[in-house]
């Protein structure tokens, strides 16, 4: 096993390497530049001249690239052109709140997704099966922003419950440490809400497939023959069982955190990565955006690697040779 | 039957919640007509994050929006786009000899006992340190360096007077480069004076300016999320502003704007979305405030160095083709105005150009087949064996660019021209397309000129974009040279307004370009939030900042 993570990491490091130089010509490829967006046209040929130089776009593109590899190994992401920020700064504001929506709603999606998993199984094509299987399809087909928007609607306009917005309330002077805390986890459920609906509807479709997968298994049929009452096989042998493939699925899932929730994060105007990362893509400031790009695919590259040293770890079956 | 009472349940849910959305809201409110009044908290929603709270570090209007609550300017433009004094005691004029015969020198006067909101004093040293400041390249001033180029010498000749020296003249020099936070606003030499001008744009004050002198200053500011300001005791303005505190909420998508107005989580907002003009009037205890005169217009700029476009008739044809009522009242609901005239907003507007064009498309037909344009079996004009066909380009995105350019497509092919919509991502489209006179042949955009009329890097001769200016239209005419000359030139505003009005009308004859409408910027507020009244240039929303109070 070890030698198997060990040479998954040196092929981790190889692909970023490559990932590196095709993200950077790509980001390059975009039309328009960091020049366009926040350049004035007013602005005199010396001073425009004077910030290239500075940002380090009068350089070759090879010259350019190799400039931000060498910085970046030794630990240094540069500067943001738009606010004129360490990159590492601008990320790192912003990995607190995305951590905090992603780790509510994935927590969230994984305790319901198994429910209706489980529900839908055990109650095979019963009306409870097709309700949580359209409810399911619902989740996969309905975009996020429509859900979002109906959510404030209903939550945020219309019954006054929840803020529509934002991860805390604009004024809190005056709030007590549990007044702050209450109204931080109020404006946490609405986008949490939002953002693990689509996992909960893949995941609850993954659980009840595995789980009838499951419970065609011959050691069930054998666990069923030795006289275990229903609830024992189901939830002490086939779920555990079931879950595997699923949990493979979560921690892959997980590993896009650092690409955030742009959807969601813009809509509730929700402080984290991905708005980041939008706004970024719309100002082509190249350091933010290579940066977070790079640590997406890392972030995928060791959550995948997670989830296959864990299928190994959970079922015994599995070996890496 | 368990199962079927939660089906009917759901659908009862569904139905609810539809005819919920279907309610229309209630009547705005009025607003009071009590006095000012002390105190009070505010929240306004920003649609972008501003990049640099540090004057010249920006070129978006939100970050002006958020800088005229900390900076101070030596002079700022009201709502009606008159340039009055800040921490100047007057604005400076051929007339009070703060404006020399010949353009080139400035002199301006600071009021007495001007403060930072530490406490220092704010001297005529602040505003020459900074002068120079902006004037390296170093610093990277973003908006108007070319402006802070032309200084020669800067002079303190006493604490509280200050000399320009230009080193050619510009009588828009006051208007362009000193006027609002964003164009110039004195800093404090004690906290910048040490500091390597290369690095100020990625210093901590970039972010956050620790000392500043508006009517408030920051207390807090947390990235992509708010930024809290509060009162500033050292303003000098006494007893103002009226307002405790504004926080600036960052809600980067306009319907979260709407439903936070909804929701009254925020009590204003700015330069917002004309489709949802209906809603924001039914929310209750809110107002919809317009500009109170538009300083921007919309217009389609024709590339003159198409074949087709080079002909006067042809471009005639087209204004008499396009009928813009049907824009204005569709898609901006009434609330544009039609315009005759770049100088929309400033003293050189001129609306009784209006009506300038005439909707006649059997005219417009007329005119094409006189100037040996024949009718194809394809329902559109030909000659010399080429197809009359033009690319007409604009931002993508834009829902109200999109709609109009449909409209236009569909009113040109009635008088049998072809019309293909090629429209390209904003930055894009201004940075790179707009420069290149073979990627386009219609181009439509909107424009602001700001506090002064001058535009001559659009119609000058010398100014087209081969040569670094931006006359997109690639027309020279030296009558108009000869009128730009003059109103670059002679601080007179009477003579400048006569040579605009030159410029107007040559360009009309001339059609380098069609107006199509002046659209105020839309806001929504607290009907409680008193002297709110956006302005269409410079901070825009928060111009008179420190005068906003709440009624009770």
């Amino acid at each position: 096993m070890r030698r198997y993570v060990i040479r998954r990491l040196i092929q981790a490091v190889v692909m970023l390497f490559v990932m590196s130089i095709g993200l950077f010509l790509l980001i390059h490829a975009m039309p328009g530049g960091p020049d366009a967006v926040l350049f004035s046209p007013r602005m005199t040929a010396a001073t425009r001249a004077n910030l290239r130089h500075q940002y380090g776009l009068d350089q070759p593109l090879i010259q350019q690239y190799l400039s931000w590899l060498k910085s970046v190994l030794t630990g240094n992401l540069g500067f943001s052109f738009a606010s004129g920020q360490p990159v590492a700064a601008e990320i790192g504001a912003r990995i607190p709140a995305t951590l905090e929506l992603f780790a509510v709603s994935l927590s969230f999606a994984l305790v319901v997704a198994i429910l209706l998993g489980v529900i839908s199984a055990v109650r095979q094509y019963s009306l409870t099966d097709y309700s949580v299987t359209v409810l399911s399809y619902f989740g996969i087909a309905m975009p996020v922003f429509f859900f979002a928007l109906i959510m404030q609607e209903i939550f945020g306009v219309k019954l006054g419950w929840l803020p529509t917005c934002c991860r805390t309330s604009a004024d809190t002077t005056g709030f007590t440490a549990f007044e702050n805390f209450q109204d931080a986890v109020i404006h946490l459920i609405m986008p949490a809400v939002v953002l693990s609906f689509l996992f909960i509807a893949g995941w609850s479709r993954y659980l009840r497939s595995s789980m009838l997968d499951v419970v065609k298994q011959d050691y069930i049929r054998t666990a069923k023959a030795k006289g275990l009452a229903s609830r024992s096989v189901f939830f002490g042998h086939a779920l555990r069982n079931a879950l595997i493939p699923l949990l493979t699925q979560v921690a892959i899932d997980v590993g896009a955190v650092f690409g955030g929730a742009v959807i969601t994060e813009t809509i509730f105007a929700w402080p984290g990565l991905g708005k980041l990362f939008y706004n970024s893509l719309q100002a082509r400031d190249y350091p933010v955006l290579l940066s977070m790009l790079l640590l997406g695919a890392a972030s995928v590259i060791v959550f995948n690697l997670l989830a296959d040293v864990l299928y190994a770890v959970i079922d015994p079956r599995i070996r890496y040779s | 039957m368990r199962s079927k009472f939660k089906l009917w349940s759901f659908a009862a849910a569904l139905l609810l919640v539809a005819g919920m959305m279907l309610t229309a809201c209630g009547p705005t409110a009025t607003t009071s007509t009590s006095g000012p009044t002390k105190g009070g908290h505010i929240t306004d929603g920003l649609f972008e994050e501003p990049d640099s709270l540090l004057p010249q570090q920006s070129i978006e209007t939100y970050a002006d929006l958020v800088d005229a609550t900390i900076w101070a300017p030596l002079f700022y433009g009201d709502n009606t786009g008159i340039i009055q004094a800040g921490l100047a005691k007057e604005v400076p004029s051929a007339t009070n000899g703060g404006i020399s015969a010949d353009a080139k020198t400035y002199t301006i006067h600071l009021r007495p006992n001007l403060k930072w909101s530490d406490g220092s004093p704010l001297t005529s040293d602040d505003v020459a340190f900074t002068l120079n400041l902006m004037k390296n390249p170093a610093y990277g001033a973003k908006t108007t360096a070319s402006e802070f180029a032309k200084i020669a010498t800067v002079t303190a000749s006493d604490p509280s007077t200050v000399v320009i020296t230009l080193s050619t003249p510009d009588v828009a020099f006051l208007a362009l480069a000193l006027t609002d936070p964003l164009g110039f606003a004195p800093l404090p030499k004690s906290v910048y004076g040490s500091m390597d001008p290369a690095s100020i744009a990625k210093s901590d004050q970039n972010f956050q300016p620790t000392v500043v002198s508006g009517p408030f200053t920051i207390k807090e500011r947390v990235k992509a999320d708010h930024i809290t300001v509060v009162r500033n005791p050292n303003y000098y303005q006494a007893g103002k502003p009226y307002l405790d505190q504004i926080t600036f909420q960052i809600i980067t998508d306009q319907n979260t704007i709407l439903t936070q107005l909804q929701s009254h989580a925020i009590d204003t907002s700015w330069f917002l979305d004309i489709n949802k003009l209906d809603q924001y009037k039914a929310i209750q205890g809110y107002k919809v405030v317009l500009d109170k005169a538009p300083g921007s217009f919309e217009a389609i700029y024709f590339n003159m160095k198409n074949p087709f476009l080079a002909d006067l008739q042809v471009r005639k044809a087209i204004t008499m083709g396009i009928n813009v009522q049907p824009i204005i009242q569709n898609i901006w609901k009434g609330i544009a105005v039609p315009t005759c005239d770049d100088s929309v907003g400033t003293f050189a507007h001129e609306p009784s150009l209006i009506p300038c064009y005439t909707f006649n498309a059997a005219g417009a037909k007329q005119l094409l087949e006189s100037d040996g344009f024949t009718m194809g079996s394809d329902g559109y004009y030909t000659k010399g064996g080429k197809t009359l066909e033009l690319r007409y380009s604009t931002t993508a995105g834009k829902a109200y660019r999109e709609q109009t350019e449909t409209i236009v497509q569909d009113q040109l092919k009635q008088i049998g021209i072809k019309i293909d919509i090629v429209n390209h991502p904003a930055d894009y489209y201004f940075g790179t397309q707009l420069y290149d006179y073979s990627a386009y042949d219609i181009a439509e955009f909107a424009n602001s000129l700001g506090y002064d009329p001058d535009n001559h890097t659009q119609w000058a001769c010398n100014q087209f974009t081969t040569a670094g200016g931006f006359n997109i239209s690639a027309y020279c005419n030296p009558t108009v040279d000869a009128a730009i000359n003059t109103e670059l030139t002679n601080p007179d505003i009477n003579a400048r307004k006569a040579a605009f009005h030159t410029i107007h009308t040559q360009i009309l004859q001339d059609i380098p370009v069609m107006y199509y409408y002046s659209a105020p910027d839309i806001s929504c507020a607290n009907a409680k939030l008193q002297n709110y009244s956006p302005s269409p240039a410079g901070p825009s929303e928060t111009w008179n900042v420190w005068d906003w109070y709440l009624s009770k």
